[in-house]
Formats: structure tokens, C-alpha cells, sequence
């Protein structure tokens, strides 16, 4: 399931902020997109799960170009800086939105019981969201991804808002549950200390960047 | 975002329903006048009957803008610089009125200025002229002048929230670090120069928004006009009372020369400041900075004795007549040995429900308006959610002229006025179907014209508002379209939905001009055509005042209820007018 990319132009009004980058990620492996404030990360992001459509270029998940196909059918996992969590719902419905519609109640609640054991919030089903913190709410909405068991997860520096010490913690748990998927993985960030504790492989965009 | 497919079959099912009717009846005026609608507006200094009616129209309009403004400023500044108990509740009271039925604030108002009113009884008499009003008529040279003051305080009265809801939550929600900054500059010590360099360019978008939508409001305003000045005519007025025989080949040519030059006037004036009002409301949006409305009104403390006085005012002035349209439901006309006096009774009630003095009792009325009511919002709400979500995606792409314009036509049914769209469904549509003039429907399709363009009003700013990074998430998580809308899209604007579908509901019972205009004459009278045909009836029964104040009070009780069930989902920081 190698996510690879490649030839990716991307302009705004006239702009250019991605030129002809590449990129492959293969299963199971962590790259750690590193780049100063403003320079496409999150654009590229945005191209390869679909929010945004990319000049030129392609992207090819297992072997398929994807570029043609909406966001909600990619199945690719985006874990955003700050969660989206829905405040009209608590954790355990937002929960369910990375589950599906087919499942029995039981079984849905069965797997988000697990799912925040996982990320430690065991006791936070009921919880509304806007009693999370940015730590817990941040762990709310990893687990949500993966729910949805993507086919390639992308982190748009997600631990940026938090403080020092709760994203060293975060990223080391993080890491532990990201090494069991076998999907390939970019964590965007412009902290190299955290890239370099998360990710198998550090890339900076400006030297796949060809402006 | 909507494909454009969607979107052109918004804009054409929304121009198809909504304008062209008035295309229709205009053209159908130019082929019986021959006269073409570019070269009618001469045609209103040539006609006797329209003689000055134009300059009043306009005069009228401006007084009660600059009026709203005198008295709609200092209600916004005391409810936003200081703190208020229950504030919610007395906010509610202030803008109340913008969603009582025009008919029920003519009967409020008839009652507060008429013989044994209030005003009256204070030697103020602005319905015969007598006293000190005839005097100041006589000075001025300014013939009725007691009714143009009546009419212009019952405009300013209804209009009164625009003022209030623009520039309440701005001032409010305004950062008061920028007037500490403003202060400690040269260029900030006085208060006049805080109010040149803050205040005023902050504020005066919201300001001419507001005093711009009061003028179009005031101009086309129909149930006022009849009720409150019955010595003067406006455009609107005029279009009403002709309109019946317009539109027939050889017959009457006047009144469709009338109606046709009237329409293209109020088109034109209306159009103009409808288009300012859009700018302006694009510009009040952009000026807006948000900090918590609680810091500010903490920053300020309490309100003083002369704060309170103006609050206090404003909300007796708000409720007044609305009050005496209550009281005067149970109070009744006794004639006994050539006295007069009134004594308290339910008669009033008993003889608008029985209808014993009219075509229909209020019974029936109310289930005409409930079900004329409910269909304007099946369709009115969709319709206009869709044109707004057009908008909406239009700027999104940042296709801002098309928006722009988009937005314009959405505004459209306001500059033709209600009287044209019940008048362009008649010519329009009833010359070329005559048989649609039975189906009891009909109405309900001027009720859309008329209150679809609030929905797009009330959804456009939620939809604006809304967070976008919802529907993103939303779209990773591989909801699809359908689950996008019900799970995410449904339940984060559930407060303007419920806001625009009360809005729909109230201004749909209390639709006036345009039910007049086609319901009348039929048999399916709504609440406000009821209160009208009662008050019609010659007053020598004593039960005909009584029985028009108790019909007026039921439509008055449920679009209020409907508009405090509204105000309960508003977001406090809504700065959208309406």
C-alpha cells in the first residue's frame, strides 16, 4: 500500500507554492515532513487526501492514481493542528462518525470502548467535547482516524498547540500506536526534535520542493 | 460546496417563482399602456391622481429613517455599553416589532393616537388635528400633518430593531483596548475625536444599512399608510387601489399607467438602496471585531439613572401599542340615553370568532393563514437555504461579482414590494390562467416571494459563519453527502434554521399587501385581511372595533410567540439586521 507522489504543482492566485514535488512513503513507515510556516506542507496535505486538487501530478495509493477520486472515497486518515471535534456531539458520537453507519449500536460502542483504552480516555465516552483538553481532544481525534482504518495517515502538526512536555508524552504515545498499522504515514511538524522522536525517516520540503 | 448544475437550478427555480411574475405583469402593463417601462416614469407627473404622491412617499420614508436613527441609536448604545439584567429578554421587547404584523401595529397605533387614546387625552391629537397639531398645520402650511407624524412614528416604531440589531452587538462585541490605545494618542483625547476616528468608522456601515433598509421598509409599507394616514397616498397605496382594474386592454388604461409607472419608480428608488444596503452590510460585516460581549459590559458597569430613563422609554414606546391593542379588544362602545362611554367586555372576541360582522370568523382566518403559513415555509425555507448556500459557494470559489449579484436578485422581492408581487401574480399569472384565481393556494405563492428573500437573509450569515473545517473533517471520516448534511451540517445551524423557519412562519401570518391584493376578494381571508375588512365596516356597530382589535390580538399572540421562540436561537453577536 506505498503512498507515492509525484510531479505535484500546486499555484495560488497566480502563486506557485508546490513544484514538482515527490515523495514515496512506503507501508508501515513514519516520514516526517519538516518546512518553515508557509511552505505547502499543509497544502500538500490537503492534495493527497483530497481537499484540494493539485495542478499536475499524481497521486498513487497501492498502486492506484487517486487524484480523480473525491475526498470521502480516498479512505485516507488526516489528523488536523487543532481536533475538529463536533461540539454538538460528545465523544463517543463523534467517535462514531470513524465507524459507519452498518454496525449495531453494540458493536460501535464496543469498538470505541477499545479504541479509547487505547489512547488512554477510557472514562471520557460521555464526555462533551468541550470539556477536553487540548491533549485529550487531540487523542479524541486520532482515535476517530483510526477507526476508520485508513489506508495512509497524514498529521498536520498535530501536537503544535500543546505545551512541551505533553507533546514529547503525546508523540511517544502516538508513535507506540502508529508502529502496530502497516499504512504509511506523514507527519508534518516544524519541530525536528519531534520529528526525529516519531518518524523512521526525516524529509524537509524545501529539498523536494523544486521552486 | 454546490455543483454548478445545482446552483443554476437554484437561481432559476428562485427567478422563475419569485421574479417572474413581476416580468410577466410588467410586460403585460406595456403591451395594454404602450407605453415601454423605461419611458413610464414620466407618466407619474402627467397623471392627476399621482400628483405629489411621489414627494410624500419619499418624505415619509426619509423622516421615518432619520427618526428610527434618533431614537434606534441611543436604545443600541445604553443596551451595549452597560450591564443589564436579563438583557436577553429586554433585547427581545426592543426588536419585537419587526416581526408583528404591520396591520397589528396600525391598529395599535389607531388606538394610542384616536379619539380617548392616550395621546389624545395628553391634548395631542394627530388623527383629527385638532388643538396644537392644527395649529402647527396651520403655521407650516403643511396640510395633515398630524397623520404624517403618526405614520412616521409608527414606521420608526417597526423599523426601530434594524437600528438595534446592527449596531447593538457591534458595539458590544467591539474591543475596548482600541478606545484605551485611542485614548493615551494625540489624536484620541476628546471624546469627538474617539467617535471621528473610532466610533463612526466602525459604526457607520451598520448605521447606513440600517437607516437604508428602514427607508425601504417605510416606502413600501401598505397597512400603515391605510390605517394611519388615510388623507395621503404612496406609491404603494396607489398601486393597491388601482391595480384591480389594471391590466385589461381598453379598459381603465389609467390605472395600468398608474401601476406601471408606480412599479418602475419603486424599482428603481428601491433597487438603489437596496444596493447600498448590500455594500453596506458586506462593509458592517468586515468591521466587526469579536471579543466576549460579557468583557465589555463588565468594562462599563452599571447603567446611570439617565442610561435606565432611555431604556425604560424605549421599551413603554415598543409595547405601547401593542398593549392598547389588547385592551381595546375588550372594551366596547355603549350609546345609552346619548351618552357615550365603554364598558369591559368579551363581545369583541365572541364576534370576530362567530364572524358575525364579517365574511369569515377568525376561526377560519386562522386556518387559512396557519396553512398559508406552513406551505411558505415547506417552500420558502429550502428555496432559501439553497439560494444562500449558492452565495455562499460563490464567494467560497471567490467568484465575488457573480455572488454580488446573486445576492442583489435574492433581494429582489423586496424592491418590488408586496403589493407588486400580490399584483404581479394577478396580471402575471391570473391574466394568462384565469381559472388560478379560485385555487385558495394562490396566496401562498406571494407569501413565498416575500419571505424567502429573510430566509437568505438569516442563512447566509450562519452559513458564512459555519466552521469550514467541519465539513473537511467530515469528508475524511467518508461521510457522504447525505450523512454530511444530517450529522454535521443539520445540527451546527440548527439555531439559524429555527430562527429563519419562525421568521418564515410569523412574517407569513402577517403578510398584509400582498394578501390583500389577492385574497380579498375571494373567500379565503387570513387573520390580517380579516382585521382589515373588519375595520372597514361602517363603526356605527359598536362590535366592529372591538371584534378587529380581538382578530388582530390572536395574529399579534402567535407570530410573537414565534418570534420569542426565534430570539431562544438567535446567537447574541448576530449582527445580520433581521
Amino acid at each position: 500500500m506505498t503512498l507515492k507522489i509525484s510531479g505535484i504543482n500546486k499555484s495560488f492566485d497566480g502563486k506557485r507554492i508546490l513544484a514538482g514535488v515527490s515523495l514515496v512513503v512506503a507501508d508501515g513507515e513514519i516520514v516526517a515532513l519538516i518546512g518553515a510556516s508557509g511552505s505547502g506542507k499543509s497544502t500538500l496535505l490537503r492534495i493527497i487526501c483530497g481537499l484540494e486538487s493539485a495542478d499536475d501530478g499524481e497521486v498513487m495509493l497501492a498502486g492506484e492514481n487517486i487524484g480523480e477520486i473525491p475526498c470521502e472515497k480516498r479512505n485516507i486518515g488526516m489528523i488536523f493542528q487543532s481536533p475538529i471535534l463536533y461540539p454538538h456531539m460528545n465523544v463517543a458520537r463523534n467517535l462514531h462518525l470513524g465507524i459507519g453507519e452498518k454496525m449495531s449500536r453494540e458493536e460501535k460502542d464496543e469498538l470505541v470502548e477499545q479504541i479509547l483504552n487505547d489512547v488512554d480516555l477510557a472514562e471520557f465516552q460521555l464526555r462533551n467535547v468541550d470539556e477536553l483538553s487540548g491533549g485529550e481532544a487531540q487523542r479524541v481525534a486520532l482515535a476517530r482516524t483510526l477507526l476508520t482504518k485508513p489506508r495512509a495517515l497524514l498529521m498536520d502538526e498535530p501536537f503544535s498547540a500543546l505545551d512541551t512536555e505533553l507533546r514529547i508524552s503525546l508523540a511517544e504515545k502516538t508513535k507506540k500506536l502508529l508502529s502496530q498499522l502497516d499504512i504509511p504515514i506523514i507527519h508534518v511538524t516544524h519541530d525536528v526534535d519531534e520529528a526525529q522522536r516519531i518518524a523512521d525517516r526525516v524529509v524537509s520540503l524545501s529539498e523536494i520542493n523544486n521552486l | 460546496m454546490l455543483s454548478r448544475v445545482l446552483r443554476t437550478l437554484v437561481i432559476s427555480t428562485y427567478a422563475l417563482m419569485i421574479l417572474a411574475p413581476v416580468v410577466i405583469a410588467i410586460d403585460r402593463l406595456w403591451a395594454v399602456t404602450g407605453v415601454a417601462p423605461w419611458q413610464a416614469f414620466g407618466l407619474l407627473g402627467d397623471l392627476a391622481v399621482a400628483d405629489g404622491v411621489l414627494l410624500f412617499t419619499c418624505l415619509v420614508s426619509v423622516t421615518a429613517s432619520l427618526l428610527t436613527l434618533a431614537l434606534g441609536l441611543p436604545l443600541a448604545i445604553v443596551l451595549a455599553k452597560y450591564e443589564w439584567k436579563n438583557i436577553a429578554l429586554i433585547r427581545a421587547i426592543l426588536v419585537l416589532p419587526f416581526v408583528c404584523p404591520a396591520i397589528v401595529a396600525a391598529m395599535g397605533f389607531l388606538v394610542l393616537f384616536d379619539a380617548g387614546g392616550p395621546l389624545n387625552y395628553v391634548g395631542i391629537d394627530l388623527y383629527q388635528q385638532s388643538g396644537i397639531i392644527g395649529t402647527i398645520s396651520a403655521t407650516l402650511g403643511f396640510a395633515n400633518i398630524g397623520h404624517f407624524i403618526a405614520l412616521s412614528l409608527a414606521l420608526c416604531w417597526f423599523n426601530l430593531s434594524l437600528v438595534i440589531r446592527f449596531i447593538e452587538p457591534t458595539l458590544a462585541n467591539m474591543n475596548p483596548d482600541w478606545e484605551d490605545q485611542l485614548k493615551l494618542l494625540p489624536q484620541g483625547k476628546s471624546l469627538w475625536q474617539r467617535i471621528r476616528h473610532l466610533y463612526a468608522p466602525i459604526l457607520a456601515p451598520g448605521i447606513i444599512a440600517s437607516a437604508g433598509l428602514t427607508f425601504v421598509f417605510s416606502f413600501t409599507s401598505f397597512a400603515l399608510v391605510r390605517w394611519l394616514a388615510p388623507s395621503a397616498d404612496t406609491l404603494e397605496t396607489l398601486m393597491a387601489d388601482y391595480g384591480g382594474s389594471a391590466g385589461i386592454y381598453g379598459y381603465r388604461i389609467m390605472s395600468s399607467e398608474i401601476v406601471l409607472a408606480s412599479s418602475m419608480v419603486q424599482i428603481v428608488i428601491l433597487g438603489s438602496a437596496l444596493w447600498l444596503v448590500s455594500h453596506m452590510q458586506s462593509l458592517h460585516q468586515s468591521r466587526i471585531a469579536i471579543v466576549a460581549e460579557s468583557f465589555r459590559r463588565k468594562q462599563q458597569g452599571k447603567a446611570k439613572l439617565g442610561h435606565r430613563a432611555i431604556l425604560v422609554c424605549g421599551v413603554v414606546f415598543t409595547v405601547l401599542p401593542l398593549l392598547l391593542t389588547i385592551i381595546s379588544s375588550f372594551k366596547m362602545r355603549v350609546v345609552e340615553n346619548g351618552q357615550i362611554s365603554t364598558e369591559w367586555t368579551t363581545q369583541g372576541w365572541s364576534i370576530a370568532w362567530r364572524g358575525d360582522l364579517s365574511y369569515a370568523g377568525a376561526g377560519e382566518a386562522l386556518g387559512y393563514s396557519l396553512v398559508y403559513a406552513a406551505l411558505t415555509l415547506v417552500i420558502s425555507m429550502p428555496l432559501g437555504w439553497m439560494m444562500a448556500a449558492t452565495i455562499h459557494s460563490l464567494e467560497k470559489e471567490g467568484k465575488l461579482v457573480r455572488a454580488k449579484i446573486v445576492d442583489f436578485i435574492s433581494f429582489a422581492p423586496l424592491i418590488v414590494s408586496a403589493v407588486m408581487a400580490g399584483l404581479g401574480i394577478l396580471l402575471g399569472i391570473i391574466m394568462w390562467f384565469p381559472e388560478l384565481f379560485a385555487w385558495f393556494l394562490l396566496p401562498v405563492w406571494a407569501h413565498i416571494m416575500m419571505v424567502t428573500p429573510f430566509v437568505v437573509r438569516v442563512m447566509l450569515p450562519a452559513l458564512r459563519s459555519m466552521d469550514e473545517r467541519y465539513i473537511e473533517q467530515a469528508k475524511i471520516l467518508r461521510l457522504n453527502q447525505f450523512q454530511r448534511f444530517r450529522l454535521i451540517t443539520l445540527p451546527s445551524l440548527k439555531g439559524p434554521v429555527i430562527v429563519a423557519s419562525a421568521l418564515c412562519l410569523a412574517f407569513s401570518l402577517g403578510e398584509f399587501g400582498a394578501t390583500w391584493v389577492l385574497a380579498r376578494t375571494g373567500d379565503w381571508t387570513t387573520l390580517s385581511v380579516l382585521v382589515d375588512d373588519l375595520m372597514s365596516r361602517p363603526n356605527y356597530f359598536p362590535g366592529v372595533r372591538p371584534a378587529a382589535m380581538a382578530s388582530a390580538t390572536i395574529l399579534m399572540s402567535l407570530t410573537l410567540a414565534l418570534f420569542f421562540i426565534s430570539e431562544k436561537f438567535r446567537d447574541s453577536k448576530d449582527t445580520g439586521g433581521f
